[in-house]
C-alpha cells in the first residue's frame, strides 16, 4: 500500500508507535504531578462523556481516584521500557550467539543450539515467577528477565542466515584471499543479519509487551502504586461491571502497541527481503 | 429503617413478611475453609466457622461479647489460679457418649501434650497448667500464674469426645455433625438433633471453599451459596445493588500499619511518626477502601466495648499541611518507606502508600505470600512499614495481640517502648479488673503519645447474604451461628 511513494504499511504503525512513546513519556509531565495522585473522594468516576464524570479526568478515574489518562500513560512508560528494552537486549544477545553458532559452527553451534532447545522446553512464566520472587521486580530486573525470555528467536534467525552467508561463493573467495573472520562477519554477514533482526526485534517488542502485561497482571511486575498496563488491568478487574474504563484504556494501549509492532515487522520484512524466508520459517506472528 | 436495624443486629434484610422455613439447607461460601476436622488443629477465623457449628466450649461469648454459659453453666474462682466449672447436665456428643468432667480433662491434656499440631490452641491457653475432675459434673482448671482472662481463653477450647480424638470425624456437642469432607474444599454438615443447641431452622449446612472472590461473588449470584465470607468490600457493595445484604459487625479488628524503626532509623523520630499519622484521611479511607465496613480510628488498638478502651484519647486527624511541615522539619523528604503486606490487603496498603507519597515520602507496596509475610511480621522485617489487620475478637482482649507484647530473642519488636512492655507484661496477671483496665488504658496512651503505630480503622467482619436468608446471627466473636439462621420461603 503505497501512496505517492510513501509506504503506509511502514509509516502508519511506526508513526503510531512513536506517538505512543512520546505520549507516554511526555504526556504525564504536561498533565502535571497532581493528576496521577490518589484522590479517594474522586474514585471510579466515569469518562468525560458519561454522566457523573469529573472535570479534568477525561478517561475517568480508578479505584483510588487517580486520573486514568495519566495512569495509562505512566503505565506505558513501564510497559514500553520493558518491552523495547528487553526486545533490544534479546536481539543483541541473539545476534551475538547466532553469529557465533552460525559462522564459526562446530561445538559452539552445538552448545548454543542445544541451549536454545533446552531453554524453550522450560515454562518461561514459571521461571519468571521464581526469579521475581528471589530478585524482586524492578524495571531493570524485568528487562533482564524478558531478555532471557526472548533471545532464542533472534539467535536462530541469525544462525540460519550466518550459516547460509558463510557458504556463499564470494565469502569463500574472500576468505581464501586472506580476509579475517571478523572482517567477513562485519562486511558480509552483518549486513544481511541486521535487517532480519530489525524485523525480529519489531515482532519481539509486541510479544514482550504482552508478556510484561501478563507478569504485571499476575502481580510479578513493578510494585504498586507504580503503574504498568498489566497491573492497571489487574487492579481494574474487580470493577469490570461498574467501572470498565479502568481495564479498557491500558488494554487498548496494549492492543494498539502490539498490532503496530507486528505491522511494522511485516512492513520491514517486505521492504528488506533479506532473511525473509528464514523469518517466515521461525516467526509465525 | 427495617433494613438498617437488621443489619446493625447482624441480620439479613430479606423480606421481613416472608414466612421462615424449617429444615432448610444453607451453604456458606468462604475464600478458605478449615484444612482439618480436628478443632484442636483448626484454630483460625476460617477454621472456627466450622468448629463453631460442631463443637462447644466451656464458656462462650454472647452477641454482645460478654462471657456466657455454654457447656459450663456455672464457674467459681477458688483462688487466684484455680477455677471450677460446673457442667451442663444431659449433654451428649454426636457419637452418643455423655459429656462429663473426664472428657473435658482429656481435652485439656491433649492440647497441652506438646504435640505441635495443637500449638496454636496451646498458645491461646498457655497459662493453663492442668485440669482435673472434681466430680463427674465439676472440672477444675488450674493456671500457672493468676490469669485475668482465663474464661476468655476457655472460649477457644473446643470439647471433643475423647473416644473420637483420632477418628476421621471427631464428635462434638454442637448442633451439627460432619457427614462429608473434602480436605480444603468442602465440609458437609447435618443437624445433630440431640444437641442441646439444636433448632429446627437449618438441617443441612455446607461450608464451601471458593478462593477466588470473583467466583465467590458469582456463586452468590447464581444461588450456589447463600452466605459469602471474604468478599472484597467493593464487590460486596456492588452486590447490595442486586438484592443481597451485607451483614457486618465491628468484631474486634484493627487495620494498622506497624512502623519498624530498627529497619528505618528515621522512624525513631517522633515527628516522622506523627507526620505518617497525620497524612491519612481515615474517614475517606474507610468509605473508599473498606467500603464503609469499618470505623475510622486514629487513637488506639482496642475498640469500644473492650476492657481498656479509652474514649478520651485523641485521634490523629488528617492534616496535610502539618504532616508536610513535620516531614520538612525532620528533613526526611523523599524518604523511601516501602509497605509490606499480603495480597489480601494490597488495596488498603496502596491507599496508605498514596497518602504517604502525598506528604513527600516515596512509598510503594511489596505484596508478599502469606508464608513470607508471617516471618516478616513475627520474626524479622526487612521493610519499615507493615500493613496488616490484627484481630482480637477471638480472646476479646488485648492479650490476643501478642505481637505487641514482649519479644523473644530474634523476634521482631513492634512497640520498642519499655514502659509499654512492662505494662503489657503485668496486666495479664492483674485480677483486679479496675486496675487492669487502668493499665491497658495507660498502654494505649503511651502508644498514642508516641504515635508508635499507624492506626487506620476498626474493621468490620463482613458477610454477604442472599435474599432468602432473613437473619444471619453472629456470635460475640463474630462467627456465624448457623443453627439460628432464619431462611425465608
Amino acid at each position: 500500500m503505497r501512496r505517492r511513494g510513501i509506504d503506509l504499511r511502514l509509516w502508519v504503525p511506526l508513526g503510531v508507535l512513536v506517538l505512543t512513546i512520546v505520549a507516554c513519556f511526555v504526556g504525564p509531565m504536561l498533565l502535571g504531578p497532581e493528576a496521577g495522585q490518589q484522590a479517594l473522594g474522586e474514585r471510579l468516576a466515569p469518562p468525560a462523556w458519561l454522566p457523573g464524570a469529573i472535570d479534568g479526568r477525561p478517561l475517568g478515574t480508578d479505584a483510588f481516584g487517580r486520573d486514568m489518562l495519566t495512569r495509562t500513560l505512566e503505565g506505558g512508560q513501564v510497559s514500553l521500557q520493558v518491552g523495547f528494552g528487553a526486545a533490544t537486549g534479546a536481539v543483541l544477545v541473539g545476534m551475538v550467539l547466532g553469529l557465533v553458532a552460525g559462522y564459526w559452527g562446530g561445538w559452539c553451534d552445538r552448545v548454543i543450539m542445544a541451549g536454545a532447545d533446552i531453554w524453550l522446553a522450560f515454562p518461561f512464566l514459571v521461571i519468571a515467577l521464581a526469579a521475581v520472587a528471589v530478585v524482586g521486580s524492578d524495571i531493570p530486573v524485568l528487562i533482564v528477565l524478558l531478555t532471557l525470555g526472548g533471545w532464542v528467536l533472534p539467535t536462530r534467525v541469525t544462525r540460519t542466515i550466518a550459516l547460509r552467508v558463510r557458504s556463499e561463493d564470494y565469502v569463500v573467495a574472500a576468505a581464501g584471499a586472506g580476509a579475517s573472520d571478523l572482517y567477513l562477519v562485519r562486511r558480509h554477514v552483518l549486513p544481511q543479519v541486521l535487517p532480519a533482526n530489525l524485523v525480529v526485534w519489531s515482532f519481539t517488542v509486541g510479544a514482550l509487551v504482552v508478556i510484561e502485561g501478563a507478569l504485571s497482571f499476575l502481580g510479578l511486575g513493578v510494585k504498586p502504586p507504580t503503574a504498568s498496563w498489566g497491573n492497571i488491568i489487574a487492579d481494574g478487574t474487580p470493577y469490570l461491571q461498574t467501572a470498565w474504563w479502568i481495564v479498557a484504556w491500558p488494554a487498548l494501549m496494549i492492543v494498539v502497541t502490539v498490532i503496530c509492532a507486528n505491522a511494522l515487522g511485516n512492513a520491514l520484512r517486505g521492504r528488506w527481503n533479506a532473511g525473509a524466508d528464514v523469518i517466515d520459517k521461525e516467526v509465525v506472528p | 429503617m427495617l433494613a438498617l436495624t437488621l443489619t446493625a443486629c447482624g441480620g439479613g434484610d430479606g423480606d421481613a413478611d416472608a414466612k421462615s422455613v424449617d429444615d432448610a439447607s444453607v451453604t456458606i461460601g468462604s475464600t478458605a475453609i478449615s484444612n482439618s476436622l480436628d478443632p484442636a488443629a483448626a484454630l483460625s477465623s476460617v477454621g472456627r466457622t466450622y468448629t463453631k457449628q460442631v463443637f462447644d466450649q466451656l464458656v462462650t461469648f454472647d452477641e454482645d461479647g460478654e462471657i456466657a454459659a455454654s457447656l459450663a453453666t456455672e464457674w467459681e474462682r477458688v483462688d487466684d489460679t484455680t477455677v471450677d466449672f460446673t457442667l451442663r447436665k444431659d449433654v451428649t456428643f454426636s457419637s452418643g457418649a455423655a459429656l462429663d468432667a473426664a472428657a473435658v480433662v482429656a481435652n485439656v491434656e491433649r492440647v497441652l501434650s506438646g504435640d505441635p499440631a495443637y500449638a496454636t490452641v496451646a498458645g491461646r491457653i498457655a497459662t493453663v497448667k492442668e485440669a482435673s475432675e472434681v466430680s463427674p459434673e465439676v472440672v477444675r482448671v488450674v493456671t500457672s500464674t493468676p490469669d485475668a482472662i482465663l474464661l476468655n481463653r476457655m472460649t477457644l477450647l473446643d470439647i471433643v469426645d475423647p473416644a473420637t480424638f483420632d477418628a476421621d470425624r471427631p464428635a462434638g456437642t454442637g448442633p451439627f455433625q460432619v457427614t462429608g469432607y473434602e480436605a480444603g474444599t468442602s465440609i458437609e454438615l447435618t443437624r445433630f438433633d440431640d444437641s442441646w443447641r439444636a433448632t429446627d431452622s437449618v438441617k443441612d449446612l455446607t461450608i464451601q471453599a471458593i478462593p477466588n472472590p470473583a467466583t465467590l461473588s458469582s456463586a452468590l449470584r447464581t444461588g450456589e451459596v447463600d452466605v459469602a465470607y471474604g468478599l472484597p468490600a467493593d464487590v460486596a457493595t456492588q452486590l447490595e445493588g442486586s438484592g443481597f445484604t451485607n451483614v457486618h459487625k465491628p468484631a474486634g479488628s484493627s487495620a494498622i500499619t506497624s512502623l519498624i524503626a530498627d529497619v528505618e532509623p528515621a522512624l525513631a523520630d517522633v515527628r516522622v511518626r506523627e507526620a505518617i499519622n497525620l497524612a491519612v484521611n481515615r474517614e475517606e479511607f474507610v468509605d473508599a477502601v473498606l467500603g464503609g465496613f469499618g470505623t475510622p480510628n486514629g487513637s488506639q488498638l482496642l475498640q469500644k466495648g473492650y476492657l481498656g478502651y479509652d474514649d478520651s484519647l485523641p485521634s490523629y486527624e488528617f492534616d496535610l499541611d502539618r504532616a508536610k511541615s513535620l516531614v520538612s522539619e525532620a528533613g526526611v523528604e523523599g524518604l523511601e518507606l516501602p509497605i509490606a503486606t499480603t495480597a489480601l490487603f494490597k488495596a488498603p496498603a496502596e491507599a496508605v502508600a498514596g497518602y504517604l507519597n502525598a506528604i513527600g515520602f516515596k512509598s510503594e507496596v511489596v505484596v508478599q505470600d502469606l508464608s513470607a509475610f508471617i516471618p516478616t511480621l513475627l520474626m524479622k522485617s526487612e521493610y519499615p512499614l507493615l500493613y496488616w489487620q490484627t484481630d482480637y475478637y477471638d480472646l476479646r482482649d488485648i492479650t490476643s495481640v501478642s505481637r505487641f507484647g514482649p519479644t523473644a530473642p530474634g523476634q521482631q519488636a513492634h512497640i520498642p517502648v519499655n514502659e509499654y512492655q512492662d505494662l503489657y507484661a503485668s496486666q495479664s496477671g492483674e485480677l483486679d479488673e479496675a486496675k487492669r483496665e487502668a493499665q491497658i488504658k495507660q498502654m494505649a496512651k503511651i502508644l498514642n503519645d508516641e504515635a508508635g503505630v499507624l492506626f487506620l480503622a476498626w474493621t468490620d467482619n463482613l458477610y454477604t447474604v442472599a435474599p432468602r436468608i432473613s437473619d444471619l446471627p453472629l456470635s460475640g466473636d463474630s462467627l456465624v451461628r448457623a443453627e439460628a439462621i432464619t431462611v425465608s420461603e
